[in-house]
């Protein structure tokens, strides 16, 4: 029986489960990434049940034994939360996704919980949907243990802001592309603003580093593409 | 329970919402012992509703006809639209004094599991919009996060489309005592505070 109390954390998904529960998935900041169920939400009309949203600053209590405990308490952890709209909410549940899609059950990680904090509070302020979504997708794949190669160039050389690179997930940039192995054209420069979470200077980097990640994630997660890319792709580029 | 018959009555009604194999049982035998007519006519007006029941082109709700009562009514207003998430929200919202139209959704935005757009029928709704008899919407879909980023799509297409976008008021509910109100809810009535 484990039984876990105010353990902070937010809602990323959730879905129905039998006739009146919901099955809470959860990111957590000491637990990792966990499912609970709520019990009885969708039929009683007291409770916390309002409190189960995606982005609100949450603290969560649960108790019971293996995959599936039940929740029993929520309560927010702080007075005002984001509140993401438009762009920026659609990039939200992106980073939900992410956090569903790369990372294991109760595999805790506060550092990527931080990350994941600090991405929801820049995602509120005006036009910084791709910064915040690129130095996530870097700090994620990196805390992960799946970092990008940013600094040195597939021969150990240290990476040069002029120079033109070709990168592959398993060699990292390299100079010339090599016949037959798909990389992404990516700047020198953009390489750089990337490992060192600058800011993106211009379209031109914002494009390849948009790119990149593209291609290292899809590398990643296999051959499922990203359902709320396809959605934020369909509601914002038509 | 071996017979076959029976056996597949009580799967069968294991499809309604709440029903689990002891209550199909019961439900089974008392049909079976005590309401033979009732049976049959539940049946048939299960096999009729089913076969008969489409959705209305225009709104999107249940309608044996492929227009339904409501939208060929001369007496409601075509140019006020309320956008719905669900049919039974149209029931909930029948108390109301509101002599226009509705568009139901058939669910919300949900970009983590594929519900784009195009899955709620925002392209159909969009069409309608560019028609131009509608002049105004009213947003009345749920205050949950997926309900907010829906409403929050279509207040653009409609604005882009000249219409006035309105949205159902969210706040104390009537009865209710500051003291016990969440705060997320209080914050979003003193923002949207009206004059007295
Ligand atoms: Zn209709």
């Amino acid at each position: 029986m484990q039984r876990v109390s105010l353990q902070p954390g937010y809602v990323i998904h959730q879905r129905d489960f039998k006739d009146s529960s919901r099955i809470i998935e959860c990111y957590t900041q000491d637990y990792g990434r966990v499912a609970l169920v709520a019990k009885g939400v969708r039929s009683s009309k007291k409770g916390f049940q309002y409190l189960l949203q995606p982005f609100l600053p949450l603290k969560l209590s649960w108790a019971g034994r293996g995959e599936l405990p039940t929740l029993t308490h929520v309560e927010m952890n702080a007075a005002s939360s984001p509140h993401l709209q438009g762009k920026a909410l659609f990039c939200g549940f992106y980073l939900n996704e992410l956090i569903v899609r790369l990372t294991h059950r109760h595999d805790a990680s506060p550092e990527l919980y931080q990350c994941y904090l600090e991405a929801l509070s820049t995602l509120d302020q005006p036009d910084q949907e791709e910064p915040t979504l690129r130095r996530f997708e870097v700090q994620m794949l990196d805390i992960l243990g799946y970092g990008l190669q940013l600094e040195v160039d597939g021969n150990g050389e240290p990476i040069d802001p002029h120079q033109q690179y070709y990168y592959h997930v398993e060699t990292g940039p390299m100079t010339t592309p090599i016949p037959g192995i798909q990389h992404i054209p990516t700047s020198g420069e953009t390489l750089l603003a990337l490992s060192a979470g600058l800011p993106l200077a211009n379209e031109k980097q914002q494009q390849e580093s948009r790119r990149l990640m593209r291609s290292v994630l899809q590398f990643h997660l296999g051959g499922k593409p990203l359902q709320s890319r396809r959605v934020y792709q369909q509601l914002f580029k038509s | 329970m071996e017979q076959g018959l029976l056996n597949n009555l009580v799967e069968s009604l294991c499809c309604l919402p709440g029903v689990g194999r002891k209550s199909a049982q019961r439900m089974a035998f008392h049909l079976l012992e005590r309401d033979r007519s009732g049976g049959l006519h539940l049946a048939e007006a299960l096999d009729k509703a089913m076969q008969g029941i489409g959705e209305c082109h225009l709104c999107r709700t249940f309608s044996e006809k492929t227009i339904c009562n409501r939208c060929s009514d001369p007496a409601r207003d075509q140019s006020i639209l309320c956008i719905v998430e669900m049919p039974s929200d149209i029931v909930a919202l029948s108390t109301v004094d509101y002599k226009g139209l509705f568009f139901v959704l058939k669910g919300r935005l949900s970009p983590i599991d594929g519900i784009g757009p195009h899955e709620i029928g925002l392209d159909i709704l969009e069409q309608r919009l560019a028609e131009g008899q509608v002049r105004e919407i009213i947003l009345a879909t749920n205050a949950t996060i997926e309900g907010q980023a829906t409403a929050h799509y279509i207040a653009e297409m409609g604005k882009k489309l000249g219409i006035d976008v309105m949205k159902i008021a969210q706040g104390v509910p009537l009865g209710g005592e500051l003291e016990y109100i969440d705060s997320n809810t209080l914050s979003h009535a003193f923002k949207s505070r009206v004059r007295y």
